[in-house]
């Protein structure tokens, strides 16, 4: 048995597969190339397939990771070329040994966030905002903890990098790479969304588009690409 | 349009997106004939309805046709797309579809007319046909329904009576001369109503006397006085499905399907289409093996259902599935049987096929009594019922599903006396026969719903049941119904009756269908939609009386709106058989002997 680690797009109308939808889309495209997969046992048998984060339905990316079993090795150029709806693209493929599980490893993700306003916000100093807002020390905001009570925490010690990219009148561009996984995750919009509250921003927000650039995983205070993971 | 922007509005936004695999996007050309194939229901429903991937296919098979798909939006989509002027369009190119030639809507069910209605009116085209110039598309229909074309007929430019491979591809030789500019719409139409198997209504104007009963039709062009059905004569040859699209959001059927043959030989009174898709029409077990060999190494599905109306009835049915289950096993794809016939072969047959799991088993002995059987020509004995139960729970199920029907010809009491006497059968048998390590206890679930009588059936004539009748028998099985081991089920009577208005319907009712729409009727089918009363607005409008339709007992000699339609059964058979039921007696299944339905003699030629 050998597993097959994959590097993935989900662009264009794919971003609207939710994430049941993309499992049974890649079981389907593994069965009918007829990859040999590696079922689980039991009365109702599935292909044993992880991945390494869901992504949220309307986000793009172009980083994600999955991992499949299978029952003996097909030549890598095989797998790059398997034929995906358009918006799901192959980027690279490869055989890993790692007992380490991509969810457990996965520490950060980066986003690329753009955000549409519904009016003119002028010419904003966003460089300057984010210099003092990752300086604030404590920005307090609420989230929904997983037995519903609301839990307050502080953004920024979810936050690794905030970087400005580009705002005009009616739009802002920010790259960030935030905490993500078992240890706790912060959501790119909620993120933006406390940003816009600390400097009471009056101007609404039409929509958050987020792209996924990247996932991390940390070691020795370094963050490497999951893709990359080893033993 | 910003079709991005609306998406991320909308509750399960895979369905409005197309690009599935297997699907087709065509570069498009001026010759292009751009074929829209249009499923008045959502996504989910109309992804699970084969014809739909059948015409499809066909249909992009043909160099010179684009065929896209249409569901009907769900609510909060149209909502959005209304919001922002967003018209319906086809899901492969996303062009608006009143930019396309032809659009086909498929009949599978009458409460969805009025969703016909609601998309041809997201799309911007005119609902009636003679409001629509030339350049609007084509609006044309087929499917069951198709069968009593008339409560559609001022919408729908021409039906499809039968089955749709054939003459699909005939009608596309006329459609052709129209598309390049050299004949006329009129002309057209005139050349397709000449076409065995197209009804062109504008061409038949129906008279009624002052009861509101059908006198004719009256012919406004040469065309022929009745409609035959067309059906595909060598179906082991004809053409066969190979690939199926594979749909991204978890839909009703999602699964490979391949029909094992057409038609039925059982000749159940209650069944339309036991009469509609007759004559039987196998195909071989090796033609079936090689198709499901394509469609599963094409689609990555890991169910494949075998279809027929009666799949237990297939000549090889045995085999084929010991064959099927030895062959895919190790791939993990797993075969499934639409519908079980009650005795001990359907048994040992499913047995194979759920080795390990044993999943819930459904059955439909359809009515209570032996006497309520035989006047519904359901050959299904009490033998045979009890026969299954011992088989079944002693190989360790101990969930059984089971559909009847309320409301047939001659029902009393008692009969449905008789439903609660099969459901605690099956409770007690199950203590008698279950196997010592099973520790589950029983579960018999019990679903009725209300008959409706649909044309081409020997019940054509007779009278439906009125709410107030249904729901008295409902209270009555529930009373009945009270073991804690059975659950009971029951079909809402008002979508019954209004099924029923729809399937025995004349041409009147467009316009009771239009000011329903606009009182804001659609998705009728669907209980958070269904609204009677606002149907009973719309009749009273109309001043039409719903009641006309469905409990007026019509005399054998009445003008049937359908009659202008050739079902290849005499009416006479039909008449007889209705005769028959009412005196409770039998007709065997026409595989042992020909009962005379007149099919083989009036399409096929030569005698049964």
């Amino acid at each position: 048995m050998v597993t097959l680690r994959l590097q993935y797009t989900k662009e264009k109308y794919m971003i609207f597969l939710g994430h049941l939808e993309l499992m049974k889309l890649f079981e389907r495209v593994f069965r009918f190339n007829k990859l040999p997969l590696k079922f689980s046992e039991g009365f109702n048998p599935i292909p044993k397939m992880t991945f390494a984060s869901p992504l949220s339905v309307g986000y793009s990316s172009k980083y994600e990771v999955m991992e499949v079993q299978l029952k003996e090795e097909v030549p890598i150029a095989f797998i790059l070329n398997l034929a995906f709806p358009e918006g799901i693209k192959i980027i690279q493929a490869g055989y890993v040994e790692s007992k380490k599980s991509l969810m457990a490893s996965l520490t950060h993700s980066e986003y690329l966030i753009k955000v549409e306003f519904k009016q003119s916000i002028g010419q904003l100093p966003f460089a300057e905002w984010i210099q003092s807002f990752l300086e604030a020390g404590t920005i307090e905001f609420e989230k929904k903890a997983k037995n519903g009570k609301m839990r307050t925490l502080n953004v920024l010690e979810y936050i690794r990098s905030l970087h400005f990219v580009y705002s005009d009148d009616e739009e802002l561009i920010l790259r960030t790479i935030v905490q993500t996984g078992s240890q706790g995750s912060l959501n790119p919009e909620t993120m933006i969304r406390v940003f816009m509250d600390f400097f009471k921003l009056p101007q609404e927000i039409e929509r958050i588009q987020v792209e996924k650039i990247a996932l991390y995983y940390e070691e020795n205070d370094t963050l490497k690409t999951l893709f990359e993971l080893k033993e | 349009m910003n079709l991005e922007a609306l998406l991320h509005k909308v509750e399960k936004p895979s369905r409005y997106i197309g690009g599935e695999i297997n699907t087709f996007n065509k570069e498009i050309t001026d010759e292009m004939i751009r074929f829209c194939f249009a499923f008045p229901d959502v996504y989910e429903v109309g992804m699970s309805h084969l014809g739909m991937q059948i015409i499809y296919n066909l249909l992009n098979q043909q160099e010179d046709v684009f065929c896209e798909r249409i569901f009907a939006p769900w609510a909060d989509m149209e909502n959005v797309m209304r919001a922002q002027d967003v018209k319906l369009y086809a899901l492969e190119s996303k062009t608006p579809v009143a930019d396309l030639d032809i659009i086909g809507f498929t009949l599978q069910y009458e409460l969805s007319y009025t969703n016909i209605l609601n998309m041809l009116n997201l799309a911007g085209i005119d609902l009636y046909a003679k409001d629509r110039h030339d350049k609007e598309p084509l609006i044309i229909a087929g499917g069951p329904c198709a069968y009593n074309p008339e409560p559609l007929a001022d919408f729908i430019d021409i039906f499809f009576i039968g089955e749709g491979e054939e003459v699909l591809l005939d009608f596309l030789e006329v459609y052709r001369p129209y598309k390049a500019g050299s004949i006329s719409k009129h002309e057209m139409l005139l050349k397709a109503a000449n076409i065995e198997g197209l009804y062109v209504p504008k061409f038949y104007q129906p008279s009624y006397d002052e009861n509101g009963i059908l006198l004719g039709y009256k012919r406004t062009e040469d065309v022929p006085e009745r409609i035959k059905k067309r059906f595909v004569k060598d179906f082991d040859n004809g053409f066969q499905l190979e690939t199926m699209i594979v749909p991204f959001a978890d839909i009703v059927h999602d699964r490979a399907v391949i029909e094992l043959f057409r038609g039925c030989t059982k000749g159940c009174r209650f069944c339309q289409a036991g009469m509609l898709y007759r004559p039987i029409r196998e195909r071989k077990p090796e033609t079936v093996i090689e198709i499901i060999d394509k469609m599963i190494s094409s689609t990555g599905f890991e169910e494949l259902s075998l279809s027929s109306l009666s799949t237990m009835d297939y000549s090889a049915i045995g085999p084929l599935v010991n064959d099927l289950v030895a062959k895919y096993e190790s791939d993990n794809v797993s075969v499934s049987l639409p519908s079980l016939r009650l005795d001990s072969f359907s048994v040992d047959v499913v047995k194979e096929i759920q080795k390990v799991k044993k999943t819930g088993l459904t059955f439909a002995p359809e009515a209570g009594t032996q006497r309520m059987r035989n006047v519904i020509n359901k050959g299904v004995t009490d033998e045979n019922i009890l026969d299954t139960y011992n088989s079944i729970f002693a190989l360790g199920w101990h969930r059984v599903k089971l559909y009847f029907m309320i409301g047939l010809p001659t029902e009393t009491f008692e009969d449905l006396d008789g439903i609660s006497d099969i459901a605690n059968l099956g409770t007690y048998t199950f203590k008698q026969v279950k196997p010592d390590s099973m520790k589950k206890s029983v579960q018999v679930t019990v679903s009725t719903s209300c008959f409706v009588p649909k044309p081409f059936t020997p019940f054509q004539w007779m009278a439906q049941d009125s709410i107030s009748d249904f729901y008295k028998k409902i209270d009555h099985l529930k009373t009945k119904l009270i073991n804690r081991k059975v659950v009971y089920n029951y079909h809402d009577p008002s979508t019954s009756v209004l099924e029923g208005v729809f399937a025995r319907g004349d041409r009147r009712l467009s316009k009771v269908l239009v000011a329903a729409y606009e009182l804001g009727c659609k998705f009728d089918g669907w209980a958070e939609f269904f609204k009677m009363s606002t149907w009973m607005e719309a009749f009273k409008v109309c001043d039409l009386d719903p009641d006309f339709y469905t409990s007026r007992e019509r005399a054998f000699d009445e003008v049937l709106p359908w009659d202008i339609i050739d079902a290849g059964i005499n009416k006479s058979y039909l008449e007889n058989e209705y005769k028959k039921a009412l005196s409770a007696e039998n007709t065997e299944d026409c595989r042992l002997g020909c009962t005379g339905c007149g099919l083989n003699v009036n399409l096929v030629g030569g005698e049964c």
